[in-house]
């Protein structure tokens, strides 16, 4: 009866012992979920506000509804622009997480694109320069980590529906790891040039665990007419 | 020459670094501070040689319509009168935003109805494009235009 | 009286031996971390020595090995080098690709190095790139065809060992059309010979393009503290296409 009992106590003590810290975000992640498809029809992405709608101005709904109509032929990812925030994190695709002791770097599997998230308290940028994956800087509240993020290129969208931002998009990203492979991801975007209030998204991410899991080149190429395109093994 | 060429880029990383302090406490084009001899070689989307004709300089004397601040190179698209006065549209190519960044321009820099004068050479498909070598801006200063070409002499 | 002597001898040439003492990590292996660019800055233009021309400036050779500094192309390979040359519109950097080992290690432009244990992580400012390294022993991949190669890396000492295959030999080796051709292999080793030098080499090899292997070294100068990697967007803001002889394809750039 004791045996069996000390067997399991020394088993779940080592458990907890090689579980990573909850500040331990490193590894392979990916979002479950469509979200990247459409923000607002996939259900339950936007979670403020409670109507799961984006709080657009006016002119900028129609905007977003002319996005929508030539999507198929506008959209920037298409032609293999880098995905921004957050619509990096939400793509069908992995991203690998890393973590040193003054930065974060995430690489995303998507065309390579990268992050660093400097932790170090260091200032961003002055608004003289813009990035399609923005200007990053981190900070810990509890065992969450919280991504503050600027200096946005303004020809970007956010999901391949044609929701849109300017550059004025500020995204407060906050990483939690909720269990040993899974994590729970929020947005809360802002931009007073687009949308009326800031708006928050929500999504899970599972951590690869296939044995020897990696990244793979996501490379784009130039099609017969010249234009970028994905390889074939990376259209959904 | 190896020593002589290391000796200059570690002189154009000081002056660089300088720009860098500089640049917080200032604001736009008035200040930009010229790095001459810099022998940092910026070149590494394209070779100068497959697009540009380094024999056919130009001179462009013009307002600025729109400054494109970005990647691999940052556009100057710049109306030119011609001598008989009918207008050009030039697309003028400098170096990249990373490279010109580190120079202390930034997207603010070139402001449409700014007018300037820029030494470039021509490409050598004959449209009205050139490569950038330096920018003489409104305010008078000639600025390196971080382009893909080495400046040492 | 002897013996002590000859301890102390070896002892004092053996610290002798070990000049430069690098700053490690928690497992014992050196520090490579920070942003580094390379020292020959000519190499990107042309790893065999060259004289300058209008857009690259002159340099000396970076081959080490064989004696000589020349690529030891087979018959008829030289040409095909000549021969980019004089279209460098073909380049494939131009058309945002990323460069490719080696030449992804010594662009004019700032790369950033960490390590965290389980990998060495290598981001280029050029392409926005990545070489993510794994050093955990596992399996090279099969049948990979990339721009950057599938790369596994081992320590020998305080020596950095990575192993490159799956390049899919598009790559050029430098912006005079040199090239290693598709099936090259590359071995390349990193150490730090000083605070802020970290000496680079790679041993390419191919025998359907070259005679014998060749071993290029690009010494790694650490960049000042406060410089960090800028986003290098490429394929967004790319405008040459539409201007470059006999390629004739649209900018992608000039979307709106």
């Amino acid at each position: 009866m004791i045996r069996p009992a000390l067997v399991l106590l020394l088993v779940t003590a080592a458990a907890w012992a090689q579980a990573p810290s909850a500040r331990d975000l490193r590894g392979i992640w990916q979002a479950k979920g469509n979200a990247y498809r459409n923000l607002e029809a996939e259900k339950g992405v936007i979670v403020d506000p409670a109507n799961g709608k984006i709080p657009y101005r006016a002119e900028a709904r129609s905007t977003a509804d002319r996005n929508f109509q030539a999507r198929a032929t506008t959209d920037p990812l298409l032609v293999c622009f880098q995905p921004g925030v957050p619509r990096a994190t939400l793509l069908p695709e992995p991203f690998q997480i890393f973590q040193q002791q003054d930065r974060v770097v995430i690489v995303y599997q998507h065309v390579h694109s990268y992050r660093v998230i400097f932790t170090d308290g260091r200032p961003h940028y002055d608004d003289g320069i813009e990035f399609y994956m923005g200007d990053s800087r981190g900070h810990w509240e509890g065992n969450t980590l919280v991504v503050d993020a600027t200096n946005f290129k303004p020809e970007n969208w956010l999901d391949a529906a044609g929701h849109f931002h300017s550059n004025k998009l500020h995204v407060i990203e906050r990483y939690t790891r909720d269990a040993p492979n899974t994590m729970r991801y929020e947005a809360t975007l802002e931009d007073p040039e687009v949308f009326q209030r800031p708006w928050t998204i929500r999504a899970e991410l599972a951590r690869h665990t296939e044995p020897n899991f990696q990244l793979i080149e996501h490379e784009c190429d130039r099609d017969a007419q010249g234009a970028y395109r994905h390889p074939p093994q990376f259209l959904k | 020459m190896l020593k002589r060429a290391v000796y200059v880029a570690q002189a154009c990383v000081l002056g660089w670094l300088v720009t860098e302090r500089i640049w917080r406490w200032m604001v736009r084009v008035g200040v930009l501070v010229l790095l001459v001899g810099c022998v940092i070689p910026v070149a590494a989307h394209h070779s100068f040689a497959a697009e540009f004709d380094d024999k056919r300089p130009v001179k462009l004397d013009g307002t600025v319509v729109k400054f494109d601040f970005m990647n691999p190179h940052s556009w100057v698209y710049l109306d030119v009168k011609n001598p008989d006065g009918t207008m050009v549209r030039w697309s003028v190519e400098t170096g990249s935003t990373n490279a010109l960044f580190r120079r202390g321009w930034r997207k603010e820099s070139l402001r449409a109805g700014d007018h300037i004068t820029i030494d470039a050479f021509r490409a050598k498909d004959g449209s009205n494009t050139a490569n950038a070598s330096t920018v003489k801006l409104p305010d008078g200063r000639q600025v390196s235009a971080a382009s893909s070409h080495d400046d040492s002499k | 009286m002897k013996h002590v002597a000859s301890l102390v001898i070896a002892a004092v040439c053996a610290s002798a031996q070990s000049a430069f003492t690098p700053p490690r990590l928690p497992d014992g292996h050196p520090d490579f971390g920070g942003i580094w660019m390379a020292a020959t800055l000519s190499a990107a233009f042309n790893v065999e020595e060259h004289a300058a021309s209008y857009g690259t400036p002159a340099g000396p050779s970076v081959i080490i090995d064989p004696p000589g500094g020349k690529l030891p192309y087979l018959p008829g390979m030289r040409e095909r080098a000549l021969d980019n040359d004089q279209h460098r519109e073909r380049d494939p950097v131009g058309q945002c690709h990323m460069h490719g080992v080696p030449r992804v290690m010594f662009p004019p432009f700032p790369l950033e190095i960490f390590e965290d244990g389980e990998n060495v992580v290598i981001l280029t400012e050029t392409e926005h790139g990545v070489r993510i390294i794994p050093t955990d022993g596992r399996p090279l991949l099969k049948n990979y065809s990339s721009w950057n190669g599938d790369s596994r890396g081992r320590w020998e000492g305080d020596t950095l060992v990575v192993e490159v295959r799956g390049l899919n030999g598009k790559g050029w080796l430098d912006q005079a059309g040199n090239f290693v051709g598709a099936g090259a292999t590359v071995v390349e080793r990193f150490r730090l010979t000083a605070k802020d030098t970290l000496e680079y080499e790679a041993t390419v090899s191919n025998p359907a393009v070259f005679s014998r292997s060749f071993t290029v070294r690009v010494p790694l100068r650490r960049r000042p503290a406060d410089v960090e990697l800028l986003e290098y967007g490429c394929i967004e803001g790319e405008r040459d296409a539409a201007h470059l002889p006999s390629t004739n394809a649209p900018a992608n750039g000039e979307r709106k």
